[in-house]
């Protein structure tokens, strides 16, 4: 693969959607070519320099968002409001044991969901966008967060991706509920781990997979006896579907 | 609950915005109510942000994003759970521009003619705001493709869809729109930022 070829993919491996013999052909040619390793280094530079600037002079949406919400009304209530008489009762009581059960199970669906799209969300945003300062990379930064989130397991060793090797580890917020966010690296690969106790975990069961998380990125959950989590990485470069499922028999 | 046909089409996004503009009641046929609010209004900063870019003006934008947000919220049952809701967002809000875009264009007004650059250049800004200047001179194409690309995050092929043009020209138009971008910066006019 020469310059020029290359120069056209920078753009999808910059972004994570170059997969399989493209990848590994723009991986080979930008090890051995500091042409083009510059071009992608001064792309990376400008693109971040260009969302810091722009990103600071976010606008303010409350105004909006108060007039979306003032005009959002939901359906179910009025319909509920205008039943006829009480011989609909055993009807209503029916309708809305099937619909409290049949919410609970999507909103725990919906929810594993939204969980996993956050944590795609935040891997893109303590990764990429570098919003976050707080980072335990030190020896013993690291060991005292261990200490105080996870002092039954030795977790590291357990978690850290064959082949992959441990770099940070912060606590983050998804969704309301702290996960705690490891990094581990492999190549330029990037792979996160989200994990919390069961105990306060808001669902245990996240067997979830989202093969398009946004931002060129898959999410895999997991749950173990003792710890729930996801793993989030590039599609086609991590696999999170073999991660988790080594986690959930691992941990 | 089995993920519903994707409802992505531009026929949908187009019927919503017809049906917004004399509809009253904006109600949608489930109470998702708690999942839009989770999954949908987290992106309306993005969503402001790329419709100054599209309206050019703060009362526009906002109405803009208003109007993606509540045809969204219409639309919110045909949205295939655990796809990229901000490109689906994203998508109507251009499709949305884009459909006013034609209407008034059918009834043209007279256009404020705009000599100057949007931003007065004082003598001494951030580096920041430099950039933000530098940008503000690009053309609308290399300003849309940047800053969904670059600023909001999205893939090739996620701007692809959301532009509706091929990952080729997505690919070759954000190469030309970086290179627009650092000849603006690299101009006497703007100091130059260091490591650009």
């Amino acid at each position: 693969m020469n310059c020029e070829s290359v120069q056209e993919m920078l753009p999808l491996y910059a972004s994570g959607e170059l997969t399989g013999e493209a990848l590994a052909a723009v991986q080979l040619h930008i090890h051995a070519c500091e042409s083009c390793r510059q071009a992608l280094s001064a792309d990376r530079e400008l693109d971040d320099a260009l969302r810091t600037a722009m990103l600071e002079a976010t606008p303010d949406v409350s105004t909006v968002l108060q007039r979306v919400h003032a005009r959002m009304e939901p359906a179910g209530w009025k319909r509920m409001l205008h039943l006829p008489s009480f011989r609909a009762v055993p009807l209503v009581a029916t309708i809305v044991l099937v619909a409290v059960f049949g919410l609970s199970m999507f909103f725990a669906r919906q929810g594993q969901r939204t969980a996993a799209l956050d944590a795609a969300n935040d891997h893109y945003s303590d990764l990429v966008l570098l919003r976050h300062p707080d980072w335990a990379s030190q020896p013993q930064d690291v060991a005292r967060f261990m200490q105080e989130q996870f002092p039954q397991q030795d977790l590291l060793g357990v978690i850290t991706p064959k082949g992959a090797s441990f770099e940070k580890v912060r606590m983050c917020n998804l969704g309301g509920t702290q996960y705690a966010h490891f990094v581990f690296r492999s190549g330029s690969a990037e792979t996160s781990v989200f994990l919390i106790p069961n105990e306060r975990a808001k669902s245990q069961r996240h067997s979830i997979h989202l093969a398009d998380a946004g931002h060129g990125l898959e999410v895999s959950g997991f749950s173990s006896p003792e710890l729930t989590g996801m793993v989030v990485g590039a599609k086609g470069q991590v696999l999170t579907q073999e991660i988790a499922s080594h986690l959930a028999r691992a941990l | 609950m089995s993920a519903k046909p994707r409802g992505h089409g531009s026929d949908l996004m187009e019927l919503s915005a017809l049906k917004l503009a004399g509809d009253a009641s904006l109600t949608m046929p489930e109470d998702g109510a708690f999942e839009f609010e989770n999954v949908a209004l987290p992106h309306a900063g993005g969503l402001l942000r790329y419709a100054l870019h599209l309206a050019g003006e703060k009362a526009r934008a906002e109405d803009l994003v208003q109007d993606t947000l509540l045809s969204a919220w219409r639309n919110f049952h045909q949205f295939e759970r655990g796809t990229n809701c901000k490109a689906w967002l994203f998508r109507i809000l251009k499709n949305l521009h884009s459909k006013q875009m034609r209407r008034k264009s059918r009834r043209p007004e007279v256009a404020l003619v705009e000599d100057e650059p949007r931003f007065a250049i004082p003598e001494r800004v951030s580096a920041n705001q430099q950039i933000r200047e530098a940008f503000a001179r690009l053309t609308t194409e290399h300003q849309e493709v940047l800053q969904l690309a670059v600023v909001e995050g999205f893939g090739i092929r996620e701007v692809a869809e959301v532009l509706q043009v091929p990952q080729g020209t997505v690919m070759s138009r954000l190469s030309r729109a970086r290179a627009s971008l650092r000849s603006v910066l690299h101009t006497p006019t703007f100091v130059r930022k260091e490591g650009l």
